[in-house]
């Protein structure tokens, strides 16, 4: 073989331009192993969005159930000054102006 | 002279769509028009990814890594272009990403590990052309990712500078010198191997 790295570069060129590699055998089934792949990877994009959406349903919650105490304690406190004016209790409506009555 | 007229009815043929149809299909989420696109371009590019890939289950990988960047980045094909170029630009893409990732995880081995030797009888012109693409596979491994790119582009696939660019998206004065590099960067590797 000569010596020329040039001309031993070309030879090898022209051999790896020649072996053209057979990918026939690859090829059959590659539309179905592509399909499950593809199908996996929609998948799995999906729980990558649910993770990140995460934390913006955790606060959604928080503020409903903040939302909700806040309502329950309203309405609790409507309820006593109910109870004290419709029976005319004097003393339920004093422990509730002053703090006493939870 | 009277006409033949056969009673036959003719039955009409179903018209083969287009790429740009399928792509328009697959946008419009018909999973059987990417499928066929697929069926349609496996081929080249095949042919394309097993120039860098070094084994089947890589090749299927890769390839595989082609149709879904295809198909994520679907909506981006305007259609000026046929389909096959786009795609040919996305293989290249992903050859260029595999080259690079697989030269941070290879295994660093000289090339005297390789069982071929440039002075080997195999190298001669009836040398199988198999082992001597092995070896230059071998050698070129020695290269950066461009490099590698650009040799395969330029010297095993033959393609002009201006494709190479165009494929690349390096300017061609670019591409022209990573060529020069890269040819001057082998040549330094197989004369090292032949002083040893």
């Amino acid at each position: 073989m000569s010596d020329n790295p040039e001309e031993i570069l070309q030879s090898l060129f022209s051999a790896a331009r020649a072996a053209q590699p057979d990918t026939s055998r690859l090829e059959f089934g590659f539309e179905t192993r592509f399909g499950a792949r593809l199908r996996e990877e929609t998948r799995g994009s999906l729980g990558t969005w649910a993770w990140k959406l995460c934390p913006f349903f955790a606060a959604i919650a928080l503020a409903a159930g903040w939302w909700n105490y806040s309502n329950l304690r309203s309405d609790a406190d409507a309820q006593i000054v109910v109870e004290a004016t419709t029976s005319n209790d004097d003393q339920t409506l004093l422990a509730y102006m002053t703090g006493e009555h939870r | 002279m009277p006409r033949i007229v056969s009673d036959k009815p003719r039955m009409a043929e179903p018209a083969i769509p287009d790429d740009n149809a399928l792509v328009a299909g697959a946008l419009g989420g018909d999973e059987s028009a990417f499928t066929e696109l697929v069926r349609r371009h496996k081929r080249r590019v095949f042919g394309a990814a097993s120039r860098f890939a070094r084994d089947d289950h890589q090749l299927d990988d890769l390839c595989q890594e082609v149709f879904i960047r295809a198909f994520r980045n679907l909506s981006k094909f305007r259609g000026e272009a046929p389909f096959e170029h786009w795609l040919a630009r996305i293989t290249v893409s992903a050859c260029y990403d595999f080259l690079r990732k697989e030269r941070r995880t290879r295994e660093q081995v000289s090339l005297d590990a390789h069982p071929f030797d440039l002075r080997d009888s195999r190298c001669d012109a009836s040398a199988s052309a198999r082992a001597a693409a092995e070896l230059l596979a071998f050698a070129m491994r020695q290269l950066s990712a461009d490099e590698r790119l650009i040799i395969t582009l330029a010297e095993i696939e033959d393609r002009s500078m201006r494709e190479i660019s165009d494929l690349t998206g390096w300017s061609e004065s670019n591409v022209k010198v990573r060529a020069f590099r890269a040819r001057q960067n082998l040549k330094r590797i197989l004369e090292a191997s032949h002083e040893r």
